[in-house]
C-alpha cells in the first residue's frame, strides 16, 4: 500500500486498460449524422445545382450592389428632406434659441470641444451687426438637415446654396457609412425631444420677447411663425447657441468616427477567423467540385485570308469583330494538380468582308455558299474589283445594266454557337494565387447563322451560310490564373486560344478561323 | 466476422458494419477522449467527431499496423484539433528548469478521482501529460503536434506532474482513502 512510485509509472499502470462505455445515445446520434452524410453523397447532383444557384446569386448581388451604390446618394438626400419637413423641426429650433444655459450644460456633458470645430470659428468671426439673412444661412450650414424647412419657406436667396452644403455633407456621410448616418439622425431626434420637454415654455417666452426687440427686417423675414423668430433670436443669444449647434455637429462627427473605428477591429477579427477556418478546412478535406461562371471578350480571326462566303471575296479585306462569350462550368479535381473541366458557353463571332458592291438586279446573283433569303433575291453582291472578278464576268446582263446603281458596302457574317468545352487543367502553382495550364477540346453547336449586307447605313439580311457544320470542334489551349478568397471562392482569369477544326463542311475558301477569349469569372468550391 | 472484413465493409459505408465497429471500439476510445477532454460532455462530443473522422478516413487505413492504434491516433488528433481551433495553446515563456520526476505513495486512489484531476489540469498541461506519460509520445513529437517548443512541452509536463502529485497527496492526507470504493 505504501510503496512509493514514480508518478508517471503510477498513472501508466492506472490507465493501462482504461475504458469506459460511452452513454447509450451516442450511437443513435452518430448513426443519424452518418445517414445525413451518406444522403448528401448519394445526390451530389443537388450540390451542383446549389453551386450554380450560388454563382447566379453572387452575380446578381454584384450587379445589384453596383446599381444600388449609384442610387444611394440621391436616396439619402430624399430621406434628409423628409426629415426636414418633419413637424418636430420647429421644436428643434426652439431648443437652439431658447436655452443658452441649459444647452451649455449639455455641451459640458458631451465630451465635445467646441473650439475644435472650424464652423464655430468662422461664426465667431462674423461681426455682431451682421444681418439676419447671413446668420440664418450660417445656421443652416451648421444644422444642415434640420433647419432647411425654414429657409425653404422664406425663400431666401441663399436657400439653395445652404441646402446643397447640407446635402453634400449628408451625402458624403451616407456614402461612407449609411448605418452611422441613420444613428446620427436618430440621435439628433432624441436630443430634440429632450430639449423640447425641458425648455419649451421658457424658450418660447424668451423668443417672443426677443422678437419684439429685433429689427424690422428680421421681423419681416420671419413673420410667418414663431419658429422663424427663433432664427432671428439666434443672433441675440449669441455664442452659446452656436455652441449648441456645433456641439451637436461635433457629436455627430464623433459618433460616426466611433462607429467606423468599432468596425475595424471586427474586420480584423473576421479575417483572423477566416484564416483559422481556412487552415482547418484545408486539413479536414479538399473539396473536389468547383462551379465556375465566366464571361469573356472573344476576339475572332482567321489564320489565312480566304473567304467562306464566296471565293471571289478571298482577296477582300476582313474586319474581325469582338464578341462576348458567357457560360457556366463544372470542375472536378482528379488529383491535387489535375482537374477536369466541362461546361456550357454561349459564344458568337462576326466579321466583315469589306469593299463589296451591292446593286439591285432582276435576278440576284448567287453567292457560292449563301442560301439567299426571299427579300434579298434581287440583290447582287459583287467584289469591287470588277475587272478581274470571275463572278462578275459570269453575272447576268441585268446586273450590268443596273451597275450604275451599285453602292459600296460590306458583308457581315455572324455565327453563334453553344460551346461545350471539355478540358484538363494542370496546376503549376497552388497558393492564394494559382497558375494552371489548360488544354482540351470544345464541341460547338451552331445556333445562329446569318449573313447580311450593309451599305450606306442600311443592313439587309442576305441569307444564311450553307457551308457551316451544325457541329464542329475546336482545340483549346490556355493559361489559367486564379486568386482564392473567402473560403471556397476563386476569381479566375483565363486567356484561351481556340482553334476551329471543321467549321465548314465544304468550300471553306481557305478560311481558317480561330478565336481568342479572355475568360474571367468566379468559381465556388464544394 | 473478422476485423479485417468489418473494416472493409466500413470502407463501403455499410451502416451495420459501422455500428459494429463502434460497439467494438467505443469504450476504449471513449477512455482516450475522457483523458484528453475537460469533462464528460466534451469527451462525448470528441468521441462522436472522432468516429465520424474514422468512418471518413477508414479507406486510408492500410492494414499495416493495428487498427486500434490507428483509431486511437485519429481520436487523439481530433481532440488536439479541438484545442487548436480554440487557439489558446499559445502562451509564452513557460520554460522552467526540469525537475526530477516526483514519486508518490501507491495507495488505492480511485480511477474516477485520477481522471477527475487530469481533466481539471489546464488544457495544455493535460494534453502534454496524456501524450507523454500515458500515450508514450516523445517531447519532439508533442512539440510538433501542439505547435510548441520542446522546452515548453517539458516544462508543461513538470507542472502537470506537480499539480497531480499535490492533488493525490492532499486526498491521501485529508481523508484516508476518501474516494476509494
Amino acid at each position: 500500500m505504501s510503496e512509493r512510485k514514480n508518478i508517471d509509472q503510477y498513472f501508466q499502470e492506472k490507465f493501462k486498460d482504461f475504458e469506459t462505455d460511452p452513454p447509450e445515445f451516442t450511437w443513435p446520434e452518430l448513426e443519424e449524422k452518418l445517414k445525413k452524410k451518406n444522403k448528401k453523397r448519394i445526390i451530389p447532383f443537388w450540390w451542383k445545382l446549389s453551386g450554380i444557384a450560388a454563382a447566379f446569386l453572387i452575380g446578381f448581388f454584384i450587379a445589384e450592389g453596383i446599381t444600388a451604390s449609384r442610387n444611394e446618394v440621391s436616396k439619402s438626400v430624399v430621406i434628409q428632406e423628409t426629415k426636414k419637413s418633419n413637424p418636430n423641426i420647429p421644436d428643434q429650433n426652439n431648443e437652439i434659441v431658447g436655452k443658452p444655459e441649459s444647452e451649455s450644460q449639455k455641451t459640458e456633458k458631451l465630451p465635445n470641444e467646441i473650439d475644435q470645430n472650424p464652423i464655430v470659428q468662422s461664426d465667431e468671426k462674423n461681426p455682431d451687426d451682421e444681418n439676419v439673412t447671413t446668420f440664418v444661412s450660417d445656421k443652416n450650414f451648421i444644422f444642415g438637415k434640420s433647419s432647411n424647412v425654414n429657409s425653404k419657406r422664406k425663400t431666401f436667396s441663399n436657400d439653395n446654396s445652404s441646402r446643397t452644403v447640407a446635402e453634400t455633407n449628408a451625402g458624403k456621410t451616407n456614402r461612407k457609412n449609411r448605418k452611422s448616418a441613420e444613428k446620427l439622425n436618430s440621435a439628433a431626434k432624441h436630443q430634440t425631444k429632450i430639449t423640447k420637454a425641458e425648455d419649451e415654455n421658457s424658450a418660447t417666452a424668451i423668443a417672443i420677447s426677443d422678437f419684439n426687440k429685433n429689427n424690422p427686417a428680421a421681423a419681416n423675414v420671419n413673420q410667418r411663425q414663431e419658429n422663424s423668430v427663433v432664427n432671428v433670436d439666434l443672433k441675440n443669444t449669441g455664442e452659446p447657441t452656436k455652441a449648441i449647434a456645433v456641439s451637436e455637429d461635433v457629436n455627430q462627427i464623433k459618433q460616426s468616427d466611433s462607429t467606423s473605428i468599432a468596425a475595424i477591429p471586427n474586420a480584423l477579427e473576421e479575417l483572423l477567423k477566416q484564416k483559422e477556418e481556412k487552415i482547418v478546412v484545408a486539413e479536414a478535406k479538399k473539396e473536389k467540385w468547383q462551379i465556375t461562371s465566366n464571361v469573356a471578350p472573344v476576339y475572332f480571326g482567321s489564320t489565312s485570308a480566304g473567304s467562306p462566303i464566296d471565293s471571289s471575296f478571298a482577296g477582300n479585306q476582313k474586319d474581325y469583330g469582338t464578341n462576348l462569350s458567357f457560360g457556366l462550368g463544372v470542375n472536378y479535381a482528379l488529383s491535387n494538380k489535375l482537374k477536369i473541366r466541362a461546361g456550357v458557353n454561349k459564344v458568337s463571332f462576326n466579321y466583315h468582308t469589306n469593299d463589296v458592291f451591292v446593286s439591285a438586279g432582276i435576278q440576284g446573283k448567287q453567292l457560292e455558299n449563301v442560301t439567299l433569303s426571299t427579300e434579298s433575291q434581287f440583290l447582287n453582291v459583287t467584289n469591287s474589283y470588277k475587272g478581274n472578278d470571275p463572278v462578275n464576268t459570269t453575272s447576268s446582263p441585268a446586273n450590268t445594266t443596273l451597275s450604275t446603281d451599285q453602292s459600296e458596302g460590306y458583308l457581315n457574317q455572324k455565327m453563334g454557337y453553344i460551346e461545350v468545352p471539355l478540358e484538363l487543367s494542370y496546376k503549376l502553382l497552388d497558393r492564394t494565387f494559382g497558375i494552371n495550364i489548360i488544354g482540351g477540346v470544345s464541341t460547338l453547336f451552331l445556333n445562329e447563322n446569318e449573313i447580311s449586307v450593309v451599305s450606306s447605313g442600311y443592313a439587309t439580311n442576305l441569307g444564311e451560310a450553307n457551308n457551316l457544320n451544325k457541329t464542329h470542334f475546336s482545340t483549346n489551349v490556355g493559361l489559367g490564373l486564379s486568386y482564392k478568397f473567402l473560403k471556397a471562392f476563386e476569381a479566375n482569369f483565363e486567356p484561351m486560344f481556340k482553334y476551329q477544326v471543321n467549321t465548314f463542311n465544304k468550300n471553306n475558301g481557305d478560311f481558317k478561323p480561330y478565336f481568342f477569349g479572355l475568360y474571367t469569372g468566379l468559381s465556388f468550391r464544394f | 466476422m473478422s476485423l479485417e472484413a468489418l473494416i472493409l465493409d466500413c470502407q463501403k459505408n455499410n451502416i451495420k458494419a459501422q455500428e459494429q465497429l463502434f460497439r467494438l471500439f467505443s469504450s476504449k476510445l471513449f477512455g482516450v477522449c475522457l483523458k484528453y477532454s475537460r469533462n464528460y460532455e466534451e469527451a462525448q462530443d470528441n468521441l462522436q467527431d472522432g468516429f465520424m473522422i474514422i468512418y471518413e478516413k477508414i479507406g486510408q487505413f492500410s492494414f499495416s499496423g493495428s487498427f486500434e492504434g490507428w483509431a486511437k491516433r485519429v481520436m487523439i488528433n481530433n481532440a488536439l484539433q479541438y484545442y487548436r481551433k480554440e487557439n489558446f495553446l499559445r502562451l509564452v515563456n513557460e520554460e522552467i528548469a526540469e525537475e526530477e520526476t516526483p514519486e508518490i505513495e501507491d495507495t488505492n486512489v480511485s480511477l474516477d478521482y485520477l481522471l477527475g484531476i487530469i481533466q481539471q489540469l489546464p488544457d495544455r498541461y493535460r494534453l502534454v501529460f496524456n501524450l507523454y506519460v500515458i500515450d508514450n509520445y516523445a517531447h519532439k513529437e508533442i512539440s510538433e503536434m501542439l505547435n510548441i517548443s520542446i522546452g515548453t512541452s517539458k516544462s508543461n509536463l513538470c507542472r502537470a506532474r506537480a499539480i497531480l502529485k499535490d492533488k493525490i497527496e492532499t486526498s491521501q492526507t485529508t481523508t484516508k482513502l476518501p474516494s476509494a470504493k
